[in-house]
């Protein structure tokens, strides 16, 4: 039988602290993964506020979510960057998103120049996107899950998965070519 | 001029962003990768889908706000507690202490033998149910709709001239009106249907008022034309300002024969428009719940169109490919073509529809068999100039040697087809391409001329180079002041089909506010810079019109910028410039903030510029907050209809 890691009898522990609602466990994780929690909480929800409230979500129910929690520390990332996608997708599901950008049809954007001035950011383009369209857009090409998840995620079917990211490609695409 | 046009030259949009997703084993030996491999066009498409997920997957996020953790802190600290405090239990002695459930016993054993009996017979019964729900459960192709609400049309395959009954089941948020409106679009025969780039947007016909009947639905009846082939429908309240569809689609009805047979004229009317209106065909037919070409295999099968228009034969990929020949696409092709081709004479439709297929089995060489045949037997018919440019493309991609002598004898006879056929649609068509790369200077004048003709106003409103606009031509001009007279009303008996239809009424106005600055563009180049001024504000005022937190529009402002710095007026286009600065989010305008380094020169104040920056976020932010609010009661509104 081998002997577990060091590395890894240290990161067991500390699930075990934060499990036993040690706040400097807590504050050590968030250190390590509050970035990454909040990070992909703003991409999907659009707006700081909302990202703030999940990422508080998220933490403060670590403690009881980590006991769930049956694998290394290597997957420890990508298992808490799951959770917050979840909890980011609730949030814009309880139709709490605060969006910080108004919407603007896509006709309007699409007044063609050929000046610097007139450059619009991918950020930009995204965030003129319907919630629909961008939450798939995004699951798909930063978050990494192939259709079914995203399907699973969402509550709809793998095809109209699909239709929603050729849907936001096409959308982005004539907004930033529109603009460049 | 159709959808079939498009697959014919080139894969659709949505073909090309699902083979930017596959392993590239797959993609290179898919149909779509076999094309793109020779064709740059779709290869920058596919490019361009790529780096939309690199430029998103490398834009920087930013990073936790300082005092979240303490925030965090504080109530984690409080769940802790709140989970630590002891639960309370009753005590014993109280009088209506009983056994917690977990504590009860749940089930006794052995179980009795009447309730053996009775578990039995409810068994039974739960399988005599499932077995009739199966056999009761809808198959095939249905015209209601599956979610909150529910069209249903009686008969369900009506006659041209006839009558049809329709009946809704509202949605939650239309239940209750006093009267809804059915709008639509009806279709026009194959070939003959308009193309429109964002045909989700147009508006629908008035079609029939349904009142509402005993049982909460709603009936209406519908005179049908004389000339009916296949409509699109959708159910909106009485003023517009909500419209109810099937899912992301519209509500079909295609016509039938008196007999109550299927029409063959009315599903290739229905095929054309509803694969153009449900956004390409293969996502019409993954998806919509009439699947037309379906029924034309089913009912005509001997007619190609059915065939030429499936996306889905059930091709094997990776190593079974081989199979591809036995599972029906290419067997159906070739005894097609042997009973075609002898045919002396063959309809315009048959001859299109065989070009199509063609290009679906990605047989090029057949597709010119038939396109070229469609050309001379049909020179009349709209699609026979499309179909031979794509041919001709086709060509061009296999670059033979002596590629522009073998393609400039062709112009005459574009030439011909386009005079035969002046409504052929140009636009995404390989012709006007073509002529540009291999015609003469006065070909290609005379192509251009003609294509500007056809795009109409909507090219007109969208140019925003100097190249382009000094590019447009006198009529275009007359296009962009005629859009000024319009008045922004609603119509009369239009609708949305998809969305509000005031919404009508802000694209008017934002239509109105492009053409003036276009107008204002055109007066700038031509050194009236005062002139430009007037009409740059008139276009603002447009825009502000149109949209409620107008924060300003980096074209007109531009424009005005420009103008102003003609007149020595640098402090008038710094405001100017800056106006744009909430359409860029805060970190993300360096290039932004360059450019208007570069246009103002020494009058560049970098703290003035970015205090301007900061208020111009400011009053935007205020203004979408307070918007935010009042769309927030009005969901909530909704809401609470739907909840009753």
């Amino acid at each position: 039988m081998t002997a577990e890691p060091e590395p890894a009898i240290a990161f067991r522990t500390r699930l075990e602290r934060v499990q036993a609602n040690d706040m400097i466990a807590l504050g050590e994780l968030f250190t390590e993964f509050g970035g990454l929690v909040y990070r992909a909480a703003l991409r999907l929800t659009g707006s700081r506020s909302d990202a703030e409230d999940v990422t508080q979500e998220v933490f403060v129910r670590l403690p009881g979510a980590v006991r769930g929690f049956t694998g290394t520390a290597a997957s420890f990332p990508g298992w808490i960057r799951r959770v917050a996608v979840r909890q980011a997708l609730m949030q814009l599901r309880g139709g709490r998103r605060r969006r910080e950008v108004s919407v603007e049809g896509v006709a309007s954007l699409m007044a063609r120049t050929d000046h610097a001035l007139d450059r619009m950011s991918i950020d930009s383009a995204l965030d003129r996107l319907s919630d629909d369209h961008r939450t798939v857009f995004l699951l798909k090409e930063v978050e990494g899950y192939d259709h079914a998840e995203i399907a699973e995620l969402l509550g709809i079917s793998t095809a109209n998965s699909e239709v929603r990211l050729h849907r936001a490609r096409r959308q982005l695409r004539d907004l930033l070519r529109g603009s460049r | 001029m159709t959808t079939g046009f498009f697959s014919v030259l080139h894969p659709t949009f949505e073909s090309l962003s699902e083979y930017a997703d596959m392993p590239e084993l797959d993609a290179a030996r898919s149909r779509v990768g076999r094309h793109v491999a020779r064709c740059d066009d779709c290869r920058k498409i596919v490019d361009e889908i790529r780096r939309l997920g690199d430029e998103t997957r490398a834009s920087q996020v930013e990073g936790v706000p300082a005092g979240l953790w303490s925030r965090i802190a504080t109530a984690a600290t409080v769940a802790a507690q709140e989970q630590a405090k002891p639960r309370e239990t009753p005590s014993p002695e109280a009088p209506s202490w009983k056994p917690a459930p977990a504590l009860r016993p749940t089930r006794r054993w052995p179980i009795p033998a009447r309730k053996t009996t009775r578990i039995g017979l409810g068994l039974v019964i739960a399988a005599a149910a499932a077995i009739v729900a199966v056999l009761a459960w809808p198959t095939g192709q249905s015209l209601q709709a599956s979610g909150l609400s529910r069209l249903t049309f009686s008969p369900a395959r009506p006659v041209p001239g006839g009558t049809m009954t329709v009946r809704y089941q509202p949605s939650p948020w239309l239940k209750g009106a006093s009267r809804l409106v059915l709008v639509g679009t009806y279709a026009l025969p194959a070939g003959e249907n308009p193309t429109a780039w964002w045909r989700r947007e147009q508006m629908g016909d008035s079609i029939a008022t349904l009142l509402p009947a005993r049982d909460g639905a709603y009936e209406g009846r519908v005179r049908l034309p004389k000339d009916f082939l296949a409509m699109q429908i959708a159910v909106t309240d009485s003023v517009g300002d909500q419209a109810d569809t099937d899912g992301w689609f519209l509500w079909g009805v295609i016509a039938g024969e008196p007999t109550g047979a299927p029409s063959l004229r009315a599903l290739l009317a229905a095929q054309e428009t509803f694969a153009e209106t449900n956004w390409g065909e293969g996502a019409a037919q993954r998806n919509a719940r009439i699947n037309v070409p379906d029924s034309l295999k089913r009912y005509f099968p001997s007619h190609p169109a059915g065939w030429a228009f499936s996306r889905d034969y059930g091709v094997q990929k990776g190593a079974f490919s081989f199979l591809r020949f036995f599972q029906t696409a290419e067997r159906r092709y070739l005894s097609l073509h042997e009973k075609l081709w002898p045919a002396k004479s063959l309809d315009a439709e048959r001859l299109h529809d065989m070009v199509v297929f063609a290009w679906s089995i990605e047989e090029p060489a057949q597709a010119e068999l038939w396109a070229k045949r469609l050309a001379r037997e049909h020179p009349e018919d709209p699609r026979a100039l499309p179909d031979l440019a794509a041919v001709l493309h086709e060509v061009e991609l296999r670059q033979p040697k002596g590629l522009a002598d073998s393609i400039r004898p062709w112009f005459p006879l574009f030439d011909t087809l386009y005079r035969r056929s002046p409504t052929v649609a140009l636009r995404n068509s390989e012709v006007l391409s073509l002529v540009d790369r291999y015609a003469d200077s006065a070909t290609k004048a005379l192509w251009h001329e003609r294509f500007a003709q056809r795009r109409g106003v909507d090219y007109v409103l969208y140019v925003g180079s100097d190249a382009e606009v000094r590019g447009l031509t006198p009529s275009q001009i007359e296009l962009l002041r005629g859009e000024l007279g319009k008045e922004c009303i609603r119509s009369a008996g239009k609708f949305r089909l998809f969305g509000s239809s005031s919404d009508e009424i802000r694209r008017c106005r934002t239509a109105k506010a492009n053409a003036t600055r276009t107008l204002a563009h055109i007066a700038l180049l031509g050194g009236d810079a005062r002139g430009a001024l007037a009409l740059v504000d008139s276009s603002l005022g447009f825009r502000r019109q149109a949209q409620r937190c107008f924060y300003g529009w980096s074209g007109a402002d531009r424009i005005g910028a420009r103008a102003r710095l003609t007149l020595g007026d640098t402090a008038g286009a710094e405001r100017d410039l800056a106006a744009v600065a909430p359409f860029f989010s805060q970190g993300r305008d360096s290039a932004f903030t360059d450019s208007a380094r570069t246009a103002l020169g020494r009058h560049f104040d970098a703290g003035r510029w970015t205090a301007a920056l900061d208020s111009n976020r400011a009053v935007h932010r205020a203004c979408a907050d307070s918007a935010k609010v009042e769309r927030d009661s009005m969901e909530a509104v909704r809401k609470a209809r739907i909840r009753q």
